[in-house]
């Protein structure tokens, strides 16, 4: 997928790009408004991101430009103003979604997969793993026909750790992805450990779980290999 | 001073007659027409003269309801002039509307700052944050710099939720959150117990929740409202005592509301207790906080005109008023 990341500051386009290129997103950057202008005009793009603070171009202006002339293209607003007002503005002209800084790279990239799957209609997003088969939309894991009684936060662990398997999750991420806003207290670590230790348990009741790996001092990996 | 002046001569007036008849002076029926006559003249006088009083004042009576009691934000401030040919009015409104342009451009420079320092401050932790992501997951980052760099990631979430709250409080004083909502208080708790709902259970807290009426704040910001209940149901519950009790209690005082967050734990300390209270009041560092988060819900109960009683008994547990004004 070709991506246009629109952001004045380079080291941070630089980041985000240097992730997404991993993920095997094609990515472009423009660093001013009228570079992007540019771009858009000659290309085309299944994701822009855009950064509503620019240095010589108004964030909105450029977005209603960018969606006049490409309108199947996915909008993603970065801002980092926290004010309602300028998001909702965002989305009303027709932008997707929206972050506000600071977020992580992996919330970027869980809101594009979300785009994507909303606006191709992908329905069935359910996933099977060592025997086991997470279902999000009806919430529940199962392992043939029984059913692993989960709770609310323990199933949104195991299914972001599953969305980002054989990649190290910091108890950080893990903890600003199940309580957003919230995650601020500095106790989330341990909450995190004692979530994931009653997870271990439950699943260990139906089949060895040895692909759950914990990562001494940084956080945990599930270890799969092949498609799922 | 023309209305006392009457008022002495009417008195005198009064006092000859009562002394005439005393001395055996019975006043004749004319001399009572007088009597009558003057009483009327006077109470006619009294009333032009309260009319008058009241007609001058009314540019006044205008300056306070019209420009002075409404205010809230030195934007929405009315600048118009007064109706009146009265210099001293005009030159004390003209001098108003000079302090509140001084003042509008004070909230104008803050608003500014706080868009630019949102943005500064922001864009790079948010390199930091993404460049700490890329490093840690690359495979060829050895572990031991992997651990430093997680580290490194919690430190920069501490400056990250300080420099957030920090602008978050500037918005609010500086009256950049509107409140146009109709908040139901009971929904809001509801709502907090449910995201916290498994530091509850981690920690084997017991909840009682005696919501008997529910609690409307007619004109709110259902956001900010979220943040400050937010805040104290999870400081009762981060500071309680591990199998405690967590009360939740609406109740009538009056025509007010009130809702009461009660906890087990050891209690606030004298200068929590004054940071949550007084306005203005830097935040002072504990082992366990920066005492922002304090401010905050101090910060939010004030913008929504909620007033905070704490009662606190060093070792039994805290409970935290909130006094709703009656809409």
């Amino acid at each position: 997928m070709n991506v246009l990341i629109i952001e004045d500051e380079p080291s941070m386009a630089l980041e985000m790009a240097t992730f997404l290129r991993q993920e095997s997103f094609v990515c472009s950057i423009a660093h001013t408004g009228q570079q992007a202008s540019e771009l858009l005009y000659v290309n085309s793009y299944d994701f822009v991101l855009i950064d509503l603070g620019l240095p010589d171009y108004d964030g909105f202006d450029l977005l209603q430009e960018a969606i006049a002339s490409q309108q199947t293209t996915s909008y993603l607003i970065i801002t980092a103003s926290g004010e309602l007002d300028n998001k909702l503005k965002g989305l009303n002209l027709g932008a997707d979604d929206y972050l506000t800084k600071p977020f992580s790279l992996l919330e970027l990239h869980s809101r594009m997969l979300a785009i994507n799957r909303r606006k191709h209609g992908l329905t069935d997003p359910t996933i099977a793993f060592a025997g086991f088969v997470l279902d999000p939309l009806r919430r529940l894991v199962s392992f043939g026909t029984a059913v692993v009684d989960l709770t609310r936060r323990e199933f949104d662990l195991l299914h972001y750790l599953l969305l980002y398997r054989n990649r190290v999750i910091t108890r950080l991420q893990l903890a600003e992805h199940i309580w957003g806003n919230l995650s601020d207290d500095e106790s989330n670590s341990n909450y995190i450990d004692v979530h994931l230790k009653n997870l271990r348990k439950k699943l260990a009741m139906f089949a060895p779980i040895n692909w759950l790996e914990t990562v001494r001092g940084i956080g945990y990996r599930i270890n799969l290999t092949g498609p799922l | 001073m023309r209305l006392s002046t009457k008022l002495a001569l009417y008195n005198t007036g009064i006092r000859l007659l009562l002394v005439g008849i005393a001395g055996g002076f019975w006043p004749t029926p004319l001399t009572w027409v007088y009597i009558a006559g003057a009483a009327v003249i006077l109470g006619l006088a009294y009333l032009i003269d309260l009319g008058y009083t009241h007609f001058l004042l009314r540019p006044l009576r205008m300056l306070i309801s019209r420009k002075l009691r409404i205010i809230q934000d030195p934007s929405y401030f009315d600048y118009s002039p007064l109706p009146t040919t009265t210099t001293d009015l005009r030159l004390l409104n003209q001098h108003i509307n000079d302090l509140m342009r001084q003042l509008n451009i004070r909230f104008e420079c803050e608003k500014a700052f706080t868009a630019y320092a949102s943005h500064e401050l922001l864009t790079p932790i948010t390199v930091l944050r993404n460049r700490f992501d890329n490093l840690i997951t690359n495979s060829q980052t050895p572990s031991q710099v992997a651990i430093r760099l997680v580290e490194s990631q919690q430190t920069l979430l501490q400056l990250s939720n300080i420099v957030q709250k920090l602008l978050r409080l500037a918005r609010i004083e500086n009256h950049q959150y509107v409140k146009d909502e109709q908040v139901s208080i009971r929904s809001v708790v509801l709502e907090v117990l449910q995201d916290l709902d498994d530091r509850i259970a981690l920690k084997n807290v017991s909840v009682d929740l005696d919501f008997k009426e529910d609690i409307l704040v007619s004109e709110g910001n259902h956001s900010l409202l979220y943040t400050m209940l937010s805040n104290l149901i999870r400081n009762a519950i981060r500071y309680n005592s591990r199998e405690g009790r967590l009360t939740l209690t609406q109740a009538l005082s009056g025509t007010q509301a009130t809702l009461s967050i009660t906890d087990t734990g050891p209690g606030m300390t004298a200068d929590q207790i004054t940071t949550l209270k007084e306005y203005g009041r830097p935040p002072k560092a504990t082992g366990k906080g920066n005492g922002i988060g304090l401010q905050l819900i101090r910060t939010i109960a004030a913008f929504h005109n909620i007033g905070l009683t704490v009662n606190s008994v060093a070792g039994q547990g805290t409970s935290i008023t909130l006094n709703f004004q009656p809409s």
